[in-house]
């Protein structure tokens, strides 16, 4: 433990207990008035701050301004510097130039130790829990009550319960770490960040991995802190978050403020214009209808324009009884909360997961029991939830990440041509739209979206009929995503079968055809899109039936 | 959008340049150190102890084993994995082919039974490995110990090519046990070891670099699920490369045997760490998806060029392991930065 010399102790503690009225004060002072931001005195006040990086420059003079008892909201695409800017402000990054003032006080904040004394807590994206350890020694590593040798296990057991209690966490503080899904994973995060006595909080896009339902109760314990006087960073890109969470927005571009602005003044348009930097009038893409051969118009369940057809899928408890269709040229989605059984839908038809029971049928070919490559031959490709881990080669090219599904295309006998290769990367490079200097860039070294759009030309290049697509559009800006919808959309229109999966509803209801709805491993409703709301889904979701 | 994805400054791009080039630099830097020592001497009336066909010849045949077994091990390393009993390998596949030899009275039987010992020996270590999930490591760790305890039942003692044959015969066995270097290549005044090894390393490049096989081996070193969700069929890729291994480790201990002239319990042993660290200075990754051929017969080069030339210099043998491991580490620790720098 890191011991500091005890006057700055000392002194910082004076600080910390001197700040309260002030807070206070502040606090009633701006809910009084209702913040603007022009004429209300910041607690935090960041100005020019500056931060280069070989080759990027991650912040150009961005100020920053923020209010005591605020929820501030900075919002970007990938790589408009928000991430920098809260490390910047949590001390784990040292700016370049620029200054920070709290309460009218310049400090240095050159470690993150030195935040912490001044009240600045954060709760980084990726999550930086030790995994074999139980939930209470994750909460407290580093900071463990009990004297000076021996830690007092009860104390640390008992608080971190209590905390958990309190963000509504399911899990004890028994549990070992890996034994947990990702939202709660994300709670003792936050429960982390809470042990200790802060007045701003930073979390950094704590939504990305959660479902609606656990979101909404992130949103009850984000309120509850800012009744409780702190003051709450948010980053986040999912505009429709906003208004609900949300006193104040800063948007960022490209390493710049762009504007800071009442949420209420925030709409989604205008948000989108900001960070985009243009002009976007809607969200997603405009379907097109397929009308060759089995359209989905006519709606009926004739043998012949069925394109994938699932019947009675079982695998143990965890999928029970799952029949589904897929018809050529429609988009299914897949909602659920996280564990409903979404992710293992999608891997078990792909012949990734070993199934018990159940047909599956494929344009009339059996591929009950098929293996990945089997599945693939077949025609179906899968685009999985966590890109790095699961799709891609990052150390390798683009040509090579593309061609790996598709050797034989590209291949005479065993031998690879690599001036094939490189054209098939070309032609899907153009048609995704990937944006690198070359098929030869290395795929580690691109944004998420461009990334992401890697693993689509994959099976793209493939032709394949089917897709499986596991929350193509996460970790994806606004710009990206909405080409990658498009992608979506275009293999729709040329007779594709598409079932994606999302944790997020508008997508599905902007993209879907049909919404399948998955409740502890069974399909607990289909409903069409089209008048779909999304209370009704999310019933469905929680309690396994259409209200 | 993001720019630093897209633009390579003009700085890394040097220093791709001056990194990939390195190794053949510090190679050819001390051959010229040792040249300009070995001209410094005939100029003083002494005799050139470098630069002389008998020294380039012993570092070449010291080599020829270790690269043999490194371009498997290259294979093994860019998969992902990792072969610690190559050295027992190469010893139990000697000891067979030495056995064998005496028992036929007739080489080419016994080589090609040691041969066929190496690549069974592979095909155990991908089983375990993928078959039963064990670790590579642990796996090859296990088999280190297992076959080199075969190796030495096997030999029992030393076996002497020619043993117990009439000495007309038992001379002309050893001449076909040890051909592979004393027999010259007609015209070329250097033995059928080094055409040898030079086709070995042209075999394997094309198989590594230019072949579906080797976009596999690549693919499931830098990243096994994408590979498997790419069609990969990633279980008999794997039992296939430590297969090869096996078998390059074969070939490896019949020319290390053949070196020698016979055959002993121990026999290639501790030969896994220079194999493995010719593979990790010539740049691969021991995490997998990185690693050439080029490099490995590089770095096995630097490190014999190295070691003769600490010997001509008459540095002791424990100044020269002091020496070559602090190298093995410096070209480890570039290898890293260079890639941070690159990231």
């Amino acid at each position: 433990m890191t011991v500091a010399p005890a006057s700055s102790r000392l002194d910082a503690k004076r600080r910390l207990e001197g700040r309260a009225p002030s807070i206070c004060f502040a606090m009633k002072w701006s809910n009084g008035l209702h913040i603007t931001g022009d004429n209300a005195i910041p607690l935090i006040s960041m100005r020019g701050i500056t931060k280069r990086y070989p080759g990027v420059l991650a912040l150009d003079r961005v100020d920053l301004d923020l209010l005591a008892g605020e929820v501030h909201i900075v919002a970007g695409e990938n790589g408009a510097g928000k991430s920098t800017l809260m490390k910047v402000l949590g001390g784990s990054v040292r700016p370049d130039s620029g200054s920070i003032q709290i309460n009218g006080n310049t400090v240095v904040l050159d470690s993150p130790l030195k935040a912490i004394q001044e009240g600045i807590t954060v709760v980084h994206q990726e999550f930086a829990l030790c995994p074999h350890l139980s939930v209470a020694e994750n909460i407290f590593l580093g900071q463990e009550p009990g004297g000076s040798i021996f830690i007092d296990k009860k104390a640390m057991l008992s608080r971190s319960d209590e905390l958990l209690a309190s963000l509504g966490a399911k899990c004890s503080a028994r549990d070992i770490v890996s034994t947990l899904g990702t939202a709660q994973m994300q709670l003792v995060e936050i429960a982390r960040a809470l042990k200790g006595r802060f007045h701003v909080l930073i979390l950094d896009e704590p939504t990305a991995a959660l479902s609606d339902a656990e979101i909404a109760e992130l949103f009850r314990v984000v309120k509850s802190l800012r009744e409780k006087g702190s003051t709450i960073v948010y980053i986040s890109h999912r505009l429709e978050e906003f208004a609900e969470i949300g006193d104040r927005v800063t948007v960022m571009r490209n390493g710049c403020k762009v504007e800071t602005m009442p949420v209420r003044e925030a709409t989604i348009p205008k948000l989108v214009t900001f960070m985009a930097g243009k002009e976007m009038s809607e969200l997603f893409p405009a379907r097109k209808p397929y009308s060759g051969a089995g359209a989905v118009s006519a709606p009926d369940t004739t043998q012949d324009n069925v394109l994938l057809r699932v019947e009675g899928l079982c695998q143990g408890r965890r999928l029970q009884n799952i029949s589904l269709v897929l018809h050529p040229g429609e988009i299914i989605g897949v909602a659920g909360l996280a564990g409903s059984g979404r992710t293992r839908l999608l891997r078990t038809l792909f012949g990734l997961e070993p199934l018990t029971g159940g047909e599956i049928n494929l344009a009339g070919a059996r591929l009950t029991g098929a293996t990945a490559t089997q599945t693939i031959a077949a025609g179906m490709g899968l685009v999985p939830e966590d890109r790095k881990t699961q799709g891609l080669l990052l150390d390798q090219s683009i040509a090579r990440n593309i061609s790996i599904a598709n050797l034989q295309q590209v291949s005479t006998g065993p031998f690879v041509s690599a001036r094939r290769e490189t054209l098939l990367a070309e032609a899907q490079k153009t048609r995704t739209t990937i944006k690198a200097p070359s098929v030869n860039a290395r795929v580690g070294t691109l944004s998420g979206g461009n990334q992401q759009k890697v693993v689509l030309a994959k099976w793209l290049a493939r032709e394949c009929r089917v897709l499986l697509l596991d929350e193509p559009a996460r970790g994806v800006d606004v710009g990206a995503r909405y080409e990658i919808f498009s992608l979506i959309a275009k293999c729709a229109e040329e007779g594709k079968g598409v079932i994606m999966v999302s944790s997020y509803l508008p997508e599905l209801l902007g993209m879907a055809d049909r919404i399948l709805v998955m409740y502890r491993g069974t399909l607990a409703a289909q409903i069409p899109a089209r008048g779909a709301t999304q209370e009704a889904i999310l019933h469905a979701a929680s309690v396994g039936a259409l209200s | 959008m993001n720019e630093s994805s897209q633009e390579i400054s003009p700085q890394s791009r040097l220093w791709k340049i001056v990194t990939a080039i390195l190794p053949y630099a510090v190679l050819l830097i001390i051959l010229g150190v040792m040249g300009a020592r070995d001209w410094y001497r005939v100029n003083n009336g002494m005799r050139a102890q470098f630069m002389t066909p008998d020294t380039l010849r012993s570092i070449a045949s010291d080599c020829a084993p270790i690269i043999i077994a490194a371009v498997g091990m290259t294979l093994i390393i860019v998969s992902g994995g990792i072969d610690l009993s190559v050295g027992s390998i190469m010893g139990i596949s000697s000891a067979v082919a030495g056995a064998l030899t005496n028992h036929f009275q007739s080489a080419p039987a016994g080589l090609l039974f040691g041969i066929l010992t190496g690549v069974c020996c592979g095909i155990f270590n991908g089983l375990l490995i993928v078959g039963l999930r064990v670790p590579p490591f642990i796996a090859t760790l296990g088999t280190l110990m297992s076959f080199r305890g075969a190796c030495i039942l096997l030999t029992n003692g030393s076996i002497f090519i020619g043993n117990g044959m009439e000495s007309s015969i038992a001379s002309a066995v050893r001449a076909q046990f040890t051909w592979v270097f004393s027999t010259d290549v007609p015209g070329l005044g250097f033995s059928v070891a080094y055409v040898l090894v030079a086709l070995i390393v042209a075999l394997f490049w094309v198989v590594l670099n230019l072949t579906r096989l080797g976009r596999r081996i690549f693919a499931i070193g830098s990243n096994e699920d994408a590979a498997r969700l790419s069609g990969v069929r990633v279980a008999p890729v794997k039992v296939g490369v430590y297969l090869l291994g096996g078998f390059l480790a074969g070939v490896a201990g019949i020319v290390l045997a053949a070196r020698i002239g016979g055959v002993a319990p121990t026999t290639a042993e501790g030969y896994e760490l220079p194999i493995i660290a010719a593979v990790v200075i010539g740049g691969a990754s021991l995490s997998g998806g990185q690693g050439t051929l080029s490099g490995c017969v590089i770095g096995a080069l630097l490190m014999s060029v190295l070691k003769t030339a600490c010997t001509s210099f008459q540095i002791n043998d424990a100044y020269q392991k002091i020496i070559i491991g602090l190298f093995l580490v410096a070209a480890v620790a570039l290898d890293q930065y260079r890639r941070e720098k690159l990231a």
